[in-house]
């Protein structure tokens, strides 16, 4: 038995545990993701998705690296494991996948400077939670 | 544009986020009453998973509550009448209504503030994101330890 002690990284996850709860998150995984995309050192945005961002299939404008841009959604689908937050925009650049162009290239940039700005955000899940399942669902009509 | 909705579910265990999804639907509706009750539809699949994998901690739960933010979905689950407006939604997503006369879920409204799952349907303004994302237990390091 090499390795005792408290559990600290399983599959990719950063697991800390404390007195009061557990805390995962995958920051070095997002920090390398960063890295390997060149945006360490962009300028940070407060949420994923722009409110006006209004994506379709844009057929008019310039198409971009395909293979960089599907890499950059195979990549953001690890990290959703832990980050529901960047859930939503994910899904909504990975359905331009087929054919990207400039203007989905650009929402998926922002995301990535959402990440830039919250590598250590993860999810907690405290001790003293009761044990109860509530569950919502939601949806937006037609787009 | 498609026009096909998107549906998001989440599911909170006490205080904490285990589970959530983000979907585009398969198929096109021609209501909101519609595409809630879909992605209500979705949403009491995983909820009936998710009780499967508590009996295995001996944890019984019944009446699950799943929230959604339209009443007419919620009242189309408890009534099993079929209007003109309704007629035409699948056999299939009426798994829900059965579900709900079993005792499996229950359908609860829930004010479109209060409304968690909005974080996975549309883009959000920076107040209302952080708000739900601290609400759905989503934190930095910093603020936990």
């Amino acid at each position: 038995m090499s390795m005792m002690g408290k559990l600290a990284y399983f599959l990719g996850l950063q697991v800390k545990q404390l007195k009061h709860g557990t805390f995962l998150n995958q920051s070095k995984y997002c920090f390398d993701l960063l890295k390997k995309f060149k945006m360490e050192d962009c300028k940070e945005a407060t949420t994923p998705i722009a409110t006006n961002c209004l994506m379709d299939a844009d057929e008019a404008s310039q198409p971009v690296d395909l293979t960089k841009y599907r890499g950059l959604i195979g990549s953001w689908l690890y990290l959703t494991a832990s980050r529901p937050d960047i859930q939503f925009g994910v899904c909504l650049c990975a359905r331009f996948q087929a054919n990207p162009k400039e203007s989905h290239f650009k929402a998926a940039k922002r995301i990535l400077k959402y990440l830039k700005g919250t590598t250590n955000v993860g999810l907690w899940y405290p001790c003293d939670s009761n044990i109860s399942l509530s569950d919502f669902s939601d949806s937006d009509h037609a787009g | 544009m498609d026009r096909k909705s998107t549906s998001g579910t989440c599911h909170l265990l006490g205080s904490s986020i285990i589970s959530w999804n983000s979907k585009k639907q398969a198929c096109v509706t021609l209501s909101t009453t519609e595409v809630e009750y879909i992605a209500a539809g979705h949403g009491c699949a995983q909820i009936i998973w998710l009780k499967h994998q508590l009996l295995d901690y001996v944890i019984r739960l019944s009446k699950v509550p799943l929230y959604c933010d339209n009443t007419s979905a919620i009242n189309l689950t408890k009534n099993p009448i079929q209007h003109s407006k309704t007629k035409h939604i699948k056999i299939r997503l009426h798994f829900i209504r059965d579900h709900v006369q079993k005792g499996d879920c229950e359908i609860k409204f829930v004010k479109t503030e209060n409304q968690l799952a909005d974080f996975f349907t549309k883009p959000l303004a920076r107040d209302r994101f952080n708000k739900l994302r601290t609400e759905l237990g989503i934190l930095d390091i910093k603020n936990v330890v």
